[in-house]
């Protein structure tokens, strides 16, 4: 799926949450629609149709093929578990997560790799290894505003 | 290079200096450098500056404050990836013709480049003005906050593609540690034993405490001149490799480990350019100086270089070690992990003084080739005259 919003790519009030924030966002003029999907609680990512790939939400055009333009899509298919962290302070954060918590890499088909919360004890990863199947938690993604990933399992 | 290092200087770090600002310390440093070079202030006609302000001095301000007359500035982006690029531009400058000598210095405070600390969102105010997250992959909207977040990722990422325990990081905080028992300066000069690392706390796990350098002040300074205008022989540039970058290349990863944009290929190609581009063997290098902000950068960077194979650094310092009496000895005045946080610059300067045969205590014997090589690619040869 694709958004045929002409704007879908173009900043919307980004300058203005991020002040709102006390510009604890990074400058996401360029993610608006990212971040903005994702308080739908959906993953939506720029897409290269030419070369059917997801890039990073900041990467607003395809360098190999420039004069291709790009789309916003909805990022569909298999989640997978590549790396994580788990932070054992709490610092300041734009979103209302405390410490502990945890950080994954995740994978995604025809896509880079995307950054988002694994909310629980640390106990539930480990253990688990490279490649375990995941999936986006759409409901605390949508509270938080950001991603937040489950296990396929759960 | 025709240009040679003629003379070094540094402050004694320290985690807090209350009195000094960022000009003063880079001051410092540039006075003990240019007695050491046997250079007099008036024949500095190059300048090249590594942090600027905050916490720093700026190019014009530090000349202003030592009251310089010099034709060729230039100023970096102030981050320790850029620190052996210093030095490149400082004697490219004078390969050039364009001036004599040159001086690469540093100095800043440390509550604006807490690169070993974990307080706050990022990293100066970088993370809140690039679009595509901290110059470290910081993320604060996804937790990631701080440096050390992407350097835990990798640490990771190298556990699940290889299969090593972060545990045997400990091999490194103490050939690290025991290198700094011997330095004076040192701000981590105890040694740790294997249970006692153990114990340390988890910062972001897999990260322990002591995989973290501590938070310090630094002044650092380096004067390039050609050989025949210095008084005592310099240590000679034999070769040198620049900051690469691209998706493939991270801050705290060498390519393959899938941190950030990486691919995650473990197929990588091990960094030769150094050894291409000077003559220098691998197997000619008696020490080996990588930036350690995080332990296992220095497993990245001994895996980059070719020192051993992907996977294999852990093994390869328990069978060849690091430390000072080792097959390589690595960051020998305890690096970033045990010496200071400076930037790389303590690296450098602890070569130099190794090839002279300056190092004191921990003078490793007979050194005749140093290799400055960073798990992000930044890599400099240097060796005795």
């Amino acid at each position: 799926m694709t958004d045929p919003r002409p704007d879908a790519l173009r900043p919307v009030r980004a300058l203005q949450v991020a002040q709102e924030r006390d510009w604890t966002l990074t400058v996401l003029d360029i993610d608006a629609a990212y971040k903005r999907y994702l308080a739908e609680g959906e993953l939506w990512l720029p897409f290269c149709a030419s070369c059917s790939r997801f890039l990073p939400a900041w990467i607003s055009r395809c360098a190999d093929h420039w004069d291709a333009g790009m789309e916003m899509a909805q990022v569909v298919g298999e989640f997978r578990l590549w790396s994580w962290v788990e932070y054992l302070r709490s610092y300041p954060l734009p979103v209302a997560v405390e410490a502990p918590y945890i950080v994954a890499a995740v994978d995604i088909e025809k896509g880079p790799r995307v950054h988002g919360f694994v909310l629980g004890p640390a106990a539930e990863i480990e253990g688990r290894g490279r490649g375990v199947p995941m999936l986006l938690d759409r409901e605390r993604t949508k509270s938080l505003g950001t991603p937040v990933f489950k296990f396929a399992s759960e | 290079m025709t240009a040679v290092i003629a003379g070094v200087g540094m402050t004694r770090p320290t985690p807090h200096q209350d009195v000094l600002v960022g000009a003063e310390l880079a001051a410092s440093a540039f006075v003990e450098a240019l007695s050491d070079a046997g250079v007099e202030r008036r024949q500095v006609e190059g300048l090249v500056v590594q942090h600027g302000q905050p916490g720093g001095a700026d190019y014009d301000e530090f000349a202003q404050f030592m009251n310089l007359d010099v034709e060729f500035c230039y100023q970096m982006w102030a981050h320790g990836r850029l620190t052996g690029s210093a030095i490149k531009l400082g004697a490219m400058m004078i390969d050039s013709g364009a001036v004599d000598v040159v001086a690469c210095v540093t100095g800043y405070r440390s509550e604006y480049a807490r690169i070993g600390g974990v307080g706050g969102t990022g990293f100066h105010e970088e993370v809140r003005t690039r679009n595509g997250g901290g110059p470290h992959g910081e993320q604060p909207y996804v937790g990631i906050t701080a440096p050390l977040g992407q350097a835990a990722m990798a640490l990771r990422s190298y556990q699940l593609t290889y299969g090593v325990s972060p545990d045997r990081l400990y091999d490194v905080v103490a050939a690290e540690r025991g290198a700094a028992a011997r330095n004076p300066d040192a701000l981590r000069q105890r040694q740790l034993t294997y249970e006692e690392y153990l114990a340390e706390p988890h910062v972001v796990a897999p990260l322990r405490r002591p995989d973290c350098s501590p938070v310090s002040e630094a002044g650092s300074c380096i004067i390039l001149a050609r050989e025949q205008d210095v008084p005592r022989r310099g240590i000679k540039i034999l070769g040198h490799a620049g900051v690469p970058a691209g998706r493939e290349e991270f801050i705290w990863s060498r390519p393959g480990l899938g941190v950030w944009m990486q691919s995650g290929s473990p197929d990588f190609l091990v960094d030769d350019r150094v050894f291409v581009t000077s003559g220098v063997s691998r197997s000619d290098v008696d020490l080996f100086y990588t930036y350690d902000a995080f332990s296992p950068l220095v497993w990245f960077g001994l895996e980059r270089y070719g020192y051993c194979g992907p996977g294999q650094a852990a093994d390869f310092i328990a069978d060849t070690g690091i430390h000072l009496e080792g097959g390589l000895p690595t960051n020998t005045s305890g690096g970033m992990l045990c010496e200071a946080s400076r930037a790389g610059w303590g690296h450098l300067i602890e070569a130099v003084r190794q090839l002279r045969g300056e190092a004191g205590d921990r003078q490793v014997r007979d050194a005749q080739i140093a290799h400055w090589g960073a798990c992000f690619g930044e890599s400099l040869l240097f060796g005795r005259a």
